[in-house]
């Protein structure tokens, strides 16, 4: 089949009237492999054509300089973007941390360029990438409805196995005649002629005006709604869109619960138990204490007081923490007459030394200083912001601390004593003994003399006192 | 120009090996010039570091530097190879040979680093302090890390990366030049299933070598990217390396004629992504540790941020990201091959510069101290490694003339 007979035309139809007669649009020849359409596209731009062009379902090499296509604007759009994008990111990083809600963290400053470069970064690829899709919408004109092209169907193919080169009606040379000649010379498979579209067709599909506003409107919603909300401070408890976890089946520790007779949540232990790991037979370990005192099970955390000196029954089951009524005169410090144990109830190694530096170090020194003079950080800090609540701990180094018996000191540490907290929960008992290990060296330092020193690191020391 | 695949074989060879007669002398002379000059330069080095007075610390400084230098441009060329083949891709055919060439070249990077392992194991201890005994046991952490640093492990370990490198380079170079000869496109697909363990194991050799190498002059920091980091300095000091050498060719031999200006797009574009990636990598390390502020990571970077290695810090922030970023960012740039040259030159001196500022500071804490021995070691070990390097190039065409896939690379094809 010679190519020529193979060339097909779209004959206007009979019974337009001619007056109603669509002007040509274009004249597309249809081209079997990318070899002969860029021959052919060779032909067209040497026959000097202008208004042209070539369309294949992959990029044809040597296609571009033939069409003469200009360099695409977009990169400008897309380079302009990125940079007011990182001016945004820095200028609104400056603005919120430094200027609207300075808020210092972990002593960074308010703005800094290292910490605003992330942003930045992620700022110019969110514009640039936005500006990129914009402006190739906007350089290709887009979105566009139809096109003269889509009423053939034979140009569809140009998506799949075809190539096809359209001459425009607009090139000022364009002659059907001409063209179909030329088309012929380039042995085209095919040649069909486009008529322009009707002025209707090119409009917006009928929908798309209405479900444009409608979609405008309801996105004005949200904002609306959220004005209103802002406007109107409410005592109600916020309006939860979503529960997270907020709402559980569970019970929190001191609420109420209709499941139990008594009402109350926190179960009591059983009498006769003894959790695991609590049991604390131990009481120069676990209470600082000489065996056998009786008032040892019955100290009361909150009033430190024994219940045998009021002359109550002494507690003996673990019916949980009885409260006490305070008495109306406090004795002097009721503590003091307490058997408390001199001696330490653990191995006393240097090993247990280090162990308590180190635990001093991590729990204490933070309020009571390094050197446990009562002047660590916190306490400092405290002091500075003059808010009047905070009771400076007493240095270690005072008489009536380095007097007390280490069991006393042991019952501060596991239960707190004046403002400070009990660390019992906190501090494996083991642990408490260590630092108080390590508390009775920081006290023994500031009264040394040379007899405390071994003999052989005698020899050592600096800046021995003349005497 | 239609090329098909007869016309290759005619094509390429007389443009693309140093076989032909007059440029088989030309390429001799160049290979004896520049292993002369670059033994010369190495000897001066040499006679500057024993006059120094300084146990040879400033010359081993120097020659380490050289050598992680030349030796980062074969590790890079590696992996692009390993990239090329795993995506198949065709762009690349008509400078894979190239890359081939310099991945092959670790064989030179292997005995310049002889002296340096020869160093550490006679006790020298003017490089790394971890293997000063007494200094090593006088430090506590040192002498927790003495297990894995110390002089008989890091040879040896040094000894399997480059066995690891060599074995890869000259296996994908055997089978490439074999298909020069048969066409035989199962070569192809045998290069590309070596790729994929290329990768892998390239990333972690390299990731040890530059921990090993450069990390541990200062044994007391740690940094677990340091090694993406030294590897994305190799992409870009080998990708400028490439564009380099290709427009030498083109112009001082007048080879390779078949490399144009979309190739050279490619290559513009793979030198500028690296690049992005090297300041992308950097960045990240400082930010975490500018982060967290922990005085055993600050450390490191607040030598470098003091007194004049901050100036150097400053320099390769501008010379090595921002004037590159801008001027590799427009497509002319990338195409004209008198700026992507000058480019690829001004890269190569940064990547120089970054290695500079990795290692010199332990050497100068307080500051960059004027010396030409860094200089001669660059020039020496790198005419040492040119010679080997043009060596290797004379043993087969600069063009893999029987890929399957260099039509589609000759016209440009991705």
């Amino acid at each position: 089949m010679s190519a020529s007979n193979a060339i097909t035309e779209k004959r206007e139809k009979e019974h337009h009237p001619v007056a109603a007669q669509p002007a040509l649009s274009a004249m597309i020849a249809e081209f079997p492999t990318a070899g002969s359409v860029l021959a052919a596209a060779t032909r067209v731009s040497e026959a000097g054509w202008s208004d042209w062009d070539v369309h294949s379902p992959f990029p044809v090499h040597g296609i571009d300089s033939l069409l003469r296509i200009r360099s695409t604007k977009l990169p400008w759009f897309t380079l302009t973007a990125g940079l007011v994008g990182i001016v945004v990111a820095f200028v609104m990083q400056w603005w919120m941390n430094a200027v609207d809600y300075p808020f210092w963290i972990s002593g960074k400053p308010f703005f800094a360029l290292e910490a605003a470069a992330p942003i930045a970064f992620e700022m110019m690829i969110l514009f640039a990438a936005i500006a990129t899709i914009g402006g190739m919408i906007l350089l290709n004109r887009l979105p566009r409805f139809s096109n003269p092209l889509f009423a053939s169907e034979r140009f569809l193919r140009a998506t799949s196995d075809r190539f096809f080169i359209v001459i425009s009606a607009n090139d000022p040379k364009f002659d059907h005649d001409r063209v179909m000649q030329l088309f012929q010379e380039c042995s085209a498979t095919a040649i069909e002629t486009c008529l322009a579209i009707d002025a209707r067709e090119g409009r917006w599909p009928s929908l798309v005006t209405p479900i444009i506003v409608v979609a405008g409107v309801l996105a004005l919603v949200p904002p609306a709604l959220i004005a209103q909300k802002r406007s109107n401070p409410t005592d109600l408890p916020r309006f939860h869109v979503i529960t997270d976890m907020d709402f559980q089946p569970k019970f929190k520790p001191q609420r109420t619960s209709r499941l139990f007779a008594d009402g109350r949540v926190m179960r009591p232990q059983s009498a006769g138990t003894i959790a695991r790991g609590e049991i604390q037979l131990d009481s120069r370990l676990h209470q600082g204490m000489e065996y056998g005192s009786r008032e040892v099970a019955a100290i009361d955390r909150l009033n430190v007081l024994p219940i045998s000196a009021q002359g109550g029954p002494s507690v003996t089951s673990n019916e949980g923490v009885q409260k006490n009524p305070m008495p109306a005169v406090p004795p002097p410090d009721p503590l003091d007459a307490l058997p408390w144990v001199k001696e330490f109830p653990i191995s006393v190694t240097l090993k247990t030394m280090k162990r308590g530096q180190e635990r001093y170090n991590i729990y204490c020194s933070s309020c009571h200083g390094l050197a446990g003079d009562g002047d660590g950080l916190v306490t400092r800090r405290a002091l500075d912001l003059e808010q009047g609540t905070w009771i400076k701990p007493t240095s270690f180094h005072a008489e009536n601390v380095r007097n007390q018996p280490v069991g006393q000191l042991f019952h501060s540490v596991t239960n707190g004593v004046r403002k400070m907290p009990g660390y019992g929960d906190l501090i494996p008992v083991e642990d408490r003994w260590a630092i108080l290990l390590y508390l009775r060296a920081l006290q023994q330092s500031r009264r040394a003399d040379l007899q405390d020193v071994p003999t052989e690191l005698i020899p050592s020391l600096q800046d021995l006192p003349k005497e | 120009m239609i090329i098909t695949s007869e016309s290759i074989h005619e094509l390429a060879p007389p443009q693309a090996s140093f076989r032909d007669q007059n440029l088989s002398v030309k390429v001799f002379r160049a290979r004896q010039l520049v292993f002369l000059v670059g033994v010369a330069n190495l000897v001066i080095a040499i006679a500057m570091g024993l006059f120094a007075h300084d146990g040879m610390r400033q010359f081993s400084h120097s020659y380490l530097l050289a050598t992680c230098f030349w030796s980062s441009v074969s590790l890079g060329a590696l992996f692009f190879i390993a990239i090329q083949h795993l995506t198949r891709s065709g762009w690349s055919v008509v400078v894979r040979r190239i890359a081939e060439i310099f991945a092959s070249s670790i064989m030179i990077n292997a005995i310049t680093f002889v002296p340096i392992l020869v160093g550490l194991m006679l006790r020298q201890s003017s490089l790394y302090v971890w293997n000063d005994a007494t200094l090593s046991a006088s430090d506590e952490l040192i002498r927790n890390k003495v297990p894995y640093l110390n002089a008989p492990f890091f040879v040896a370990r040094t000894i399997g990366y480059f066995a690891v490198w060599i074995y890869l380079a000259r296996r994908l170079w055997r089978e490439s030049s074999q298909q020069d000869v048969s066409g035989d496109s199962e070569l192809s697909l045998r290069m590309e299933r070596l790729s994929a363990p290329t990768l892998l194991l390239s990333a972690l050799t390299v990731t040890f070598a530059a921990i090993d190498w450069v990390l541990s002059l200062d044994p007391h920091w740690f940094s677990s990217i340091f090694g993406i980091y030294f590897f994305s300095g190799s992409m870009v000091a080998f990708l400028a390396a490439l564009t380099l050498t290709v427009d030498v060719l083109q112009r001082r031999f007048g080879l390779l004629p078949m490399v144009q200006a979309k190739h050279r797009h490619d290559l513009g574009k793979l030198l500028f992504g690296f690049n992005c990636f090297w300041a992308y990598i950097a960045f990240s390390q400082y930010l975490l540790i500018w982060y967290a502020n922990i005085p055993e990571e600050t450390s490191w970077f607040q030598v470098r941020q003091s007194g004049g290695w901050g100036m150097i810090s400053l320099v390769l922030v501008v010379g090595h990201f921002v004037l590159p970023f801008l001027g590799l960012m427009p497509r002319r740039m990338k195409e004209n091959p008198q700026i992507l040259v000058v480019w690829s030159v001004v890269l190569l001196m940064m990547h120089a510069t970054d290695l500079y500022w990795l290692i010199f500071p332990t050497l100068n804490p307080t500051g960059p101290v004027f010396s030409v021995q860094p200089i001669l070691s660059l020039l020496g070990v790198g005419g040492v490694y040119i010679a080997g390097w043009l060596w290797i190039a004379g043993q087969h065409p600069l063009l893999p003339v029987g890929d399957p896939r260099l039509i589609e690379s000759l016209s440009g094809g991705h």
